[in-house]
């Protein structure tokens, strides 16, 4: 009889060991992939709600002045267009920043009132991660009032708006926001410098904060050290309230998993592990006898460990399948907004073929060592 | 074929120290059919198992075929276990999730002329019909005969049995000493160690054991 017929035969003979041995691996797995799937999509999600916080970085040319700049709500200096595209080249740019957004800001007067005008480029981002761009998309030759210009204006979508010479179509008028963006007009960037005659110029870039570190781990000297050397025309400020929101929610995602994994993969090696030193007591008038017909030590250890090598791949694989099926039967209802994004990951089902008989193995090797090291006269004579 | 000089074997236990075996000098020939009788704790299956290579003695030393079994390595004894001799148990020691003709099979490979012999070991025994049973569905003396088959499956020239009719009724008990005799007849030599008196009836000698010691003349040795 082959190794293999022999774990099989001894598997069914003592099938209910066997299933509860089983049932940890399949329950770590299990538990393991629908945690992983759902992360996934957690993470998805806290991506999408701490990005939909907008951005929390902003990129001024260097003379600004500052206490204008909070005054006004844009600087008062401008940078030429392309230092976006200078910026967006520099190496590894995408490890600390993303979605970089260019705009034109400047106060204009609108039916005997202010209002400010905001010119926007599409947002860059890194070429390799294909992220979705960010705010609404405008097209040339529109405008989107904010609510207030909208009421002072008396204007609505389709309605049109001489602005510096330019004819704009009104896009929409935005819902209340309840802050200064009601009082914005927002345009494509080259409406704005045409409008406001600044050819050529941008006065702020605004962006999100990878590095994701809380404030006390001190991210802003980071950036500006970055900054000095990737564009040392400008300087930048981290709106730091909403930064550190975004930071502690993803490091709390992060943290949770750290925790969470090796409690369970702990758990499960020691039922595999209670389960083959059962397995290794109650056959230890097989192991002396297979000793006593001349079978060596590693004969006996790859009954034992063979045994869990099988059972892991097994536990795998009906472990990612339960898993999966639990994953995408609630996660769902849990993570609403990327509920279509949960989906069968199968890589997952790599890895868990691999780990999965490690794992076993590993809690059965003690067991295992210990069934080779018994005395196989003291074991015949005992049992 | 077998020889021992001054074998000791000396445990520790909790209530101190056992002297199972003290000072032994035996000498087996080949083809011999040796009893070897003592009550229950007088050291018989300690004696065994040093014989088989199994359990290294305190001190002294056991010769098989010219070779100082202690003097050679675990896995050289393993090899001589493998194809020189064979163990029967009292309590059997079949594997419960294999079946007859795999259990019979343990003890060799898996070619074809090891599943003929198997069969015919099988077959002489009276097992044919119980081929593909397991242990736990056989009698007592089924599953000794098993053993037994397993024991010459790779046709050893010493077989050992321990106390193999303890737990036979004297029917059974009678076939599987038959069973020995008939395999020593062959040419084998059979060491079998017991309490009772019925195996000595196929013995070509029998010695006698208590307290780890073997009894002298007349009682120790009592050729047929």
């Amino acid at each position: 009889m082959t190794a293999l017929s022999l774990i099989s035969s001894e598997l069914i003979h003592r099938k209910v060991q066997a299933l509860l041995m089983l049932a940890g691996l399949v329950a770590v797995v299990a538990l393991m992939t629908a945690y992983l799937t759902t992360e996934l999509a957690a993470e998805r999600e806290t991506k999408r709600i701490t990005r939909d916080l907008g951005f929390n970085l902003r990129i001024l040319p260097r003379e600004t002045d500052m206490d204008l700049y909070w005054f006004q709500g844009f600087s008062n200096q401008t940078m030429p267009e392309g230092l976006i595209d200078k910026l967006a080249r520099s190496e590894g740019v995408f490890m600390t920043y993303n979605h970089l957004m260019a705009s034109l800001r400047q106060s204009i007067t609108l039916a005997e009132g202010q209002a400010i005008l905001v010119g926007v480029a599409p947002t860059v981002t890194s070429a390799d991660k294909q992220k979705r761009p960010m705010g609404f998309t405008i097209d040339e030759g529109t405008v989107h009032l904010g609510h207030q210009i909208g009421l002072r204006l008396g204007l609505k979508a389709g309605d049109r708006l001489d602005l510096g010479g330019q004819s704009l179509e009104v896009a929409k008028v935005m819902v209340e926001y309840g802050n200064q963006e009601d009082v914005y007009l927002y345009t494509t960037l080259k409406d704005a410098q045409v409008i406001t005659g600044l050819e050529g110029q941008i006065n702020e870039i605004k962006a999100i904060d990878c590095l994701c570190l809380t404030a006390d781990q001190d991210p802003v000297s980071i950036l500006r050290r970055e900054l000095e050397q990737r564009l040392p025309e400008a300087k930048v400020i981290q709106d730091r309230v909403q930064a550190d929101a975004r930071a502690r929610q993803r490091q709390m995602v992060e943290r949770k998993f750290s925790f969470l994994s090796p409690v369970l993969m702990i758990a499960g090696a020691i039922w595999v592990a209670v389960f083959a030193m059962l397995n290794v007591r109650e056959r230890r008038s097989e192991i002396g006898i297979w000793r006593a017909l001349g079978k060596g030590g590693g004969f006996v250890a790859v009954l034992f460990l063979g045994k869990a090598l099988l059972l892991g791949w097994l536990g795998a694989l009906i472990g990612f399948a339960l898993g999966n099926a639990l994953a995408l039967s609630v996660g769902p209802d849990i993570f609403q907004i990327t509920a279509k994004a949960i989906r069968t990951e199968w890589s997952y089902l790599g890895w868990a073929m691999v780990w999965t008989p490690m794992l076993s193995a590993a809690s059965a090797f003690i067991p295992a060592m210990l069934a080779v090291s018994q005395d196989p006269a003291q074991s015949l004579r005992e049992s | 074929m077998l020889k021992v000089e001054q074998l000791s074997k000396h445990y520790r236990s909790s209530g101190g120290q056992v002297r199972s075996l003290e000072q032994i000098d035996l000498q087996v020939s080949e083809g011999e059919f040796l009893v070897v009788r003592g009550h229950s704790g007088s050291g018989k299956t300690t004696l065994l198992l040093a014989l088989g290579a199994m359990l290294r003695p305190t001190s002294g030393k056991v010769w098989f075929q010219g070779k100082d079994l202690y003097g050679l390595g675990s896995s050289q004894r393993a090899s001589l276990r493998a194809t020189q001799i064979g163990f029967v148990f009292q309590m059997f020691h079949l594997v419960h999730y294999l079946s007859v003709v795999d259990n019979v099979m343990m003890a060799g490979g898996r070619s074809k002329e090891i599943k003929m012999r198997a069969e015919g070991l099988i077959e002489s025994m009276g097992l044919e019909h119980r081929r593909h049973h397991r242990p736990g569905q056989l009698s007592a003396g089924e599953k000794q005969r098993v053993a037994l088959a397993r024991a010459m499956l790779m046709r050893p020239s010493l077989i050992l049995a321990d106390e193999p009719t303890g737990n036979l009724d004297p029917k059974h008990a009678g076939e599987v000493c038959q069973h020995l005799r008939n395999y020593r007849d062959e040419g084998a030599t059979v060491v079998l160690v017991t309490h009772g008196e019925a195996a000595s009836s196929h013995a070509d000698r029998t010695i006698h054991l208590e307290q780890g010691r073997l009894l002298e003349s007349p009682l120790a040795t009592e050729a047929r």
